[in-house]
């Protein structure tokens, strides 16, 4: 996307259907003030930020899917004052296009295990139109195609400043075998804002992607059991995933990851601790100041501005996945090399893949 | 040998009549209403229910008609007026006099009266009572449990249940429940009730229990002047 | 003697006929005179008589009662009729499983499962998308039934163009219907417009409930008449409106084919504000019957309706109240309505079958 020009961008139509826009072209005041899930809130400010610092105009197109050819297709290219380049924010149900413009994705719910596998439906389906992107915002989409490796271009956009959103909200660690429904409500009903920290956390953001790669939540529950035994080895920070459902509370939020603890074998004392703590919505960068920050590779590490990754002490990128590809994304996004660290299985139940059937 | 009648003028300017061939019950006739001349004032099938109809057996009561006329009921009245069969010219019927009826006229002035005066679907499953030697005619050739099956599709759009067509069967099969009886009661079924489907007239070709192959579409007569009220 | 082509009639089966299995049959009765037709669902062949019956009745509910009879017992089902492989195999819609025979097409009406998949159910999203890729890839011809649908295709699919056929349907009025309509009470609704649009997003029934409120519809002595049922979601967006603007909108529920030739014949023009369509056969049917076409500047629309359409962007309410206001002016509406019969005569039996009969290698 070059600079001083004009940029098409679209987001999942879904959420369009409550807006009473001006027309198929809308300017972005009309998604300013939407309710919009809060990572496509926060993929839309990047955009915006983005090509503000680049000069270009934004406009975003309602439906280019309609705009197929012809008189229809004419009408867009005069009404877009010139665009060469259509930016289409997806939650991989779909992946608009125009084309003969140069079309570039941004899947903005990376780490949603159900969006992450509706895109990968998607890129089994039609593997051509996304090997025609312009660029990836972003992202690590990789596929075989034939005998060819696609990997559309990366485009690293990225926050100077984490956007302020509502104050995190911090809640204990509860731990009650078996009823992880009920310490959720315990732990979410003790929510506090801005607890301070005795020394610098260290801090894992989490995902439904990242409470689904099995080893790395083995690694967590073990570090959780130190913690909680020996608060001096704390704190530890772990950030909430989003959940995929607009209903969710904090309280589902810990279900969730307790949930996932309570899978991977390893065994939690019957304790309520602050010195692991969970932590709704984005900790304040001070709070984070010389903390050690480990990120899963399916975390969206976007959402966290310069300011964060320049204050905080350590980051390490890990998961049991190949790396590779995370691993080079994120370092070019960031400008630095960031050490990786792979985990291997080791304890904790095993996961079973099952072959064929006898 | 064809019955018909033409039977007035509505002061709108509608000729009404009737007409059918005993012999040929399931097709319906096109008709045209001459001039002595030669010249065609009306045209259009004798299609529509009439309960007089039905009650003196006449095809099934479906063989009623209104044509709109090209001149006035006055200019009508006073001219001798001859019903023929479209596609043959045969003189069905002379009317030295067409009297005038005086009836309210209703123009289709809401969206519902639209809908509701079209003449493809019935009005009311009762408009099917004098169909009795139709469904016979059905069950001689198609068997009971096709026309119980038909009837399900026609009425409620699904396939018979097992514990329905069972039941119906039997009542049938025992002379306790007429055919025109089985749609009768699937009609003031809570299920159709609750989802009333269009259930097409006898005369359509969607009415499935007319099972003869539809005759072949007799060439409809143009009108001489602007007899179009569209 | 005339080639042979077997034709998949899974869409006839549906007892209510709309949309595709009208597209089907319409093909049915385009390939007649030109070809032997056979008939199969899927792999299984399906007897002649049964749909030609069910053609010439116009639902498939007996069709169905027919088919599945069929196989009651394993002896049945030993009996039903194969497909002959060596007979080329045409499916009008999805085609769930590829290789029945040697020679292959099928038929996409439109992609918005693919680029809308927002607007369908997700079972919907599934039938449609789940075979899609070895669908085409087994297809010796793919007919799309619009150039609109054809681009959204490859666009998507760039290996599929060198497959893709355009084939347009048709409007097949019966042929009484314009006698019926002249022998029936006249319609006096006053100055109205015929709006195709049901509760489905898609359709973009929202806009006119908008300009519903808009003083230049309130000040136009225009109503409405929507063809469709009303169901909640609109129920919901009425009772937001005035009274008044309640008052110049009403709605048909499910009416027969010949209540919709009435109203549409008597109609001033046809509104159509569908944000995407794969074709648009209400359109072609107002043009039909000699009216103009208020549509969206969208997919198909220009395609199909050309020079009888005014258009206007369909998430704009000022571009539709604009389009409103010039659709009154008398002159340009004759000016439109004079190209509808001639544009909607574009798409006849005739143009429909030719693509097939060409992928076939018979002289039209």
């Amino acid at each position: 996307m070059s600079g001083g020009s004009v940029l098409l961008v679209s987001v999942p139509a879904v959420h369009l259907s409550g807006l009473d826009l001006p027309g198929s072209l809308y300017p972005w005041r009309c998604l300013r003030d939407a309710v919009l899930p809060p990572d496509l809130r926060l993929a839309l400010l990047l955009v915006m930020q983005s090509a503000e610092a680049q000069q270009t105009e934004i406009r975003f197109v309602a439906r280019p899917e309609i705009f197929t050819h012809g008189a229809a297709r004419d009408w867009l290219d005069a009404q877009s004052g010139g665009a060469q380049d259509h930016l289409a924010l997806t939650d991989g149900n779909t992946l608009r296009l125009i084309p003969g413009l140069r079309n570039h994705m941004f899947f903005f719910p990376r780490g949603m295990t159900s969006r992450e596998g509706a895109l990968n439906r998607l890129v089994r389906l039609v593997p051509e139109a996304f090997a025609g992107l312009a660029s990836q915002v972003n992202g690590t989409l990789t596929f075989r195609l034939g005998s060819r490796w696609i990997r559309p271009p990366m485009l690293p956009l990225g926050f100077a400043v984490t956007p302020v959103g509502e104050p995190a909200q911090y809640t204990p660690f509860v731990w009650l075998p078996g009823n992880h429904g009920y310490a959720g409500v315990l732990s979410a009903k003790e929510a506090m804002e801005g607890v301070p920290l005795p020394k610098p956390p260290h801090y894992v953001p989490l995902t439904l992607g990242a409470l689904s790669d099995h080893p790395f939540v083995v690694e967590l529950a073990r570090q959780v059991r130190e913690v909680v035994l020996d608060p001096a080895k704390g704190p530890l920070l772990i950030g909430l995933p989003a959940l995929d459902r607009d209903d969710a509370a904090t309280k589902d939020q810990v279900e969730a990851v307790l949930e996932a603890f309570s899978r991977s074998g390893i065994a939690l004392p019957r304790l309520s601790s602050w010195a692991v703590r969970f932590v709704a919505g984005m900790p304040d960068p001070a709070a984070l100041a010389g903390a050690r920050l480990t990120l899963h590779a399916h975390v969206p590490f976007w959402h966290f501005g310069r300011d964060i990754f320049d204050a905080v002490g350590e980051v390490t990128l890990t998961g049991s996945g190949s790396l590779s590809g995370p691993a080079s994304l994120f370092s070019t996004w960031l400008g630095r090399a960031v050490p990786v660290r792979r985990i291997r299985p080791q304890l904790g139940l095993l996961p079973v893949t099952t072959g064929q059937v006898p | 040998m064809t019955l018909a009648h033409l039977d007035a003028v509505t002061q709108a300017g509608i000729i009404e009549g009737w007409a059918c061939d005993p012999q040929r019950p399931r097709e319906t006739l096109a008709l045209a209403v001459l001039l002595d001349d030669g010249t065609a004032v009306a045209a259009g099938r004798a299609e529509l229910f009439r309960e007089d109809l039905m009650d003196a057996q006449l095809r099934y009561g479906w063989c009623a008609f209104r044509l709109r006329a090209a001149l006035g009921p006055e200019a009508l009245a006073a001219q001798r007026l001859r019903l023929v069969e479209a596609t043959t010219g045969a003189v069905l019927h002379v009317q030295p006099q067409l009297p005038i009826r005086h009836v309210e006229h209703h123009d289709c002035e809401t969206v519902e009266a639209v809908v509701a005066e079209d003449p493809t679907m019935l009005r009311s499953i009762d408009q099917l009572a004098g169909c009795g030697d139709l469904f016979a005619a059905f069950i001689a050739q198609e068997g009971l449990p096709a026309f119980i099956r038909a009837a399900y599709g026609y009425v409620l759009g699904r396939p018979a249940d097992p514990v329905g067509f069972a039941s119906y069967e039997k009542l049938m099969r025992r002379g306790a429940l007429t055919p025109f009886g089985l749609l009768a009661i699937l009609a003031d079924s809570g299920e159709f009730r609750s989802r009333p489907r269009l259930l097409p007239s006898p005369v359509q070709p969607a009415f499935v229990f007319a099972t003869a192959a539809a005759p072949p579409a007799a060439p409809e007569l143009t009108l001489d002047d602007g007899a179009d009220a569209a | 003697m005339k080639p042979a082509l077997t034709i998949d009639i899974t869409p006839l089966l549906e007892s209510q006929w709309t949309g595709i299995p009208v597209f089907t049959r319409r093909l049915v009765q385009a390939l007649d005179p030109h070809l032997r037709l056979h008939f199969c669902q899927g792999p299984n062949g399906v007897p002649e008589e049964a749909v030609r019956q069910a053609i010439r009745i116009g639902t498939g509910t007996y069709l169905r009662d027919a088919i599945h009879t069929e196989v009651e017992s394993v002896q049945q089902e030993a009996r039903r009729p194969a497909i002959d492989p060596a007979i080329p195999l045409l499916y009008p819609s999805v085609k769930p499983s590829p290789g029945a025979v040697a020679r292959e097409a099928s038929t996409i009406h439109d992609i918005s499962t693919l680029v809308m998949p927002d607007t369908h159910v997700p079972e919907n999203v599934a039938f449609h998308l789940d075979p899609l890729r070895d669908q085409m890839a087994s297809d010796e011809v793919v007919f799309c039934c619009s150039e609109a649908t054809q681009e959204a295709l490859c666009a998507y699919v760039p290996w599929v163009r060198p497959k893709t056929r355009v084939m347009y349907q048709y409007v097949d009025w019966p042929e009484g219907f314009e006698a019926m309509d002249r022998n029936q009470p006249a319609i006096r609704l006053g100055r109205y417009a015929v709006v195709i649009g049901t509760v489905e997003p898609r359709k973009n029934l929202r806009l006119l409930l908008r300009a519903l409120e808009e003083p230049s519809v309130a000040a136009a002595d225009l109503h409405f008449v929507v063809i469709g049922a009303r169901g909640w979601m609109a129920d919901q967006a009425l009772a937001q409106l005035s009274p008044q603007a309640q008052a110049r909108i009403s709605f048909t529920g499910f009416i027969s084919e010949f209540a919709k030739y009435r109203l549409l014949r008597h109609a001033e023009f046809l509104v159509y504000p569908s944000v995407y369509e794969g074709f648009g056969i209400p359109a072609v049917e107002a043009m039909s019957l000699g009216k103009p076409v208020l549509a969206s500047l969208s997919s198909s629309f220009p395609e199909v309706i050309g020079p009888a359409g005014l258009f206007f962007d369909p998430f704009s309410i000022d571009g539709f109240l604009a389009a409103l206001e010039e659709m009154a002016n008398p002159a340009l509406q004759a000016e439109l309505a004079a190209h509808a019969v001639p544009q909607a005569s574009r798409f006849n039996a005739a143009v429909m079958a030719a693509p097939v009969l060409e992928w076939l290698g018979v002289p039209g």
